[in-house]
């Protein structure tokens, strides 16, 4: 089912930069999904099928291990597993959803299609990949030069860790 | 300055490495050799940037005030290395100044020409994006705080 340009623009107001004819291209390859609150979407060393746009709802970042770090939180607008869908490295962090989730998938074979086109729609996907590296690496830098520790890792709590384990109802088959 | 001997340049990076020759013909052909002087500053904090550079020769440093106003430097660059790579990408002003700490010669690739739909255009915009995503994967493990889910 195609996804309806509202849900796209309103949290990537972007890509009405977009031609209709291109804007209709990159809805074509992206797949609507929903994930319910507690499930995880996928988790820290998978190999990266896909990255996700968030249009709904808040994920948890996470790193796991010894006192899983949490690494932050993630909304509407913005983007999940794109560096893997980029560079074909596994999944840096588990990402699991704080609340419900609704979420733009792009497969790696339709990313796969619309690079190898140099279809204008992969120029935006790109154009957004690039701006949002950029502000992470910024937000990086302005906290390393003041000095300031960084965010304090916190022990998750027993319901974080209950959620951490629960099955994935989507996301990596 | 001949083509071939920029093209040689280019692959010094390993993104760039991969693209194939036409793409980087075009490259080449966009972007001009430059000699560095030691201590002189290729871009500095708070600039517009205009250009990407490729580090061909010598060591850079990179270096931001810290809010008492002394500098903290947080990187040294050798060959091989994008410069102004955040820059490039989301178009903001330089996040650092950069430095020769010896004579050095880099590319400098215009910022304008990844404002075209171009195949060039686009393999530049990968490049960028994979080279952000290595320095933030390789700073994940010593900074967490930032929001990565990739």
């Amino acid at each position: 089912m195609a996804v309806a340009p509202r849900v796209l623009l309103a949290a990537f107001p972007s890509a009405r930069s977009l031609h209709p004819d291109d804007l209709k291209v990159l809805l074509n390859a992206l797949e609507p999904v929903r994930l319910p609150a507690g499930s995880v979407l996928f988790a820290a060393g998978e190999p990266p099928e896909d990255g996700y746009l968030v249009v709904a709802g808040t994920v948890r970042v996470v790193r796991p291990g010894e006192g899983e770090l949490i690494l932050g939180t993630l909304g509407r607008g913005q983007l999940i597993g794109e560096m893997g869908l980029l560079d074909g490295a596994p999944r840096s962090a588990t990402v699991l959803a704080e609340t419900d989730v609704t979420g733009l998938r792009l497969r790696r074979e339709q990313w796969a299609e619309l690079r190898g086109s140099g279809h204008p729609a992969a120029f935006w996907f790109l154009e957004e990949v690039g701006r949002r590296l950029g502000e992470r690496m910024r937000r990086m830098a302005a906290r390393q030069v003041a000095g300031l520790p960084p965010d304090e890792p916190h022990q998750p709590t027993w319901r974080q860790r209950a959620l951490a384990r629960l099955p994935r109802p989507w996301g990596a088959q | 300055m001949t083509t071939p001997l920029l093209i040689d340049d280019l692959t010094r990076h390993p993104d760039l490495a991969v693209l194939e020759r036409g793409v980087l013909q075009e490259i080449a052909a966009t972007a001009q050799r430059m000699s560095v002087a030691p201590y002189n500053a290729l871009l500095r904090e708070g600039e517009a940037a205009t250009s990407l550079f490729l580090l061909v020769e010598g060591v850079v440093r990179a270096g931001r005030t810290r809010p008492d106003g002394s500098q903290a430097y947080f990187a040294e660059a050798g060959p091989g290395t994008l410069l102004a790579v955040v820059e490039a990408a989301d178009g903001g002003a330089a996040t650092a100044t950069f430095t020769a700490l010896g004579p050095c010669t880099v590319l400098a690739i215009p910022l304008h020409v990844l404002k075209s739909r171009s195949a060039m255009a686009f393999a530049l915009k990968e490049v960028l994006a994979l080279d952000l995503a290595r320095r933030l994967r390789a700073a994940n493990g010593r900074a967490p705080g930032v929001a990565d889910a990739s």
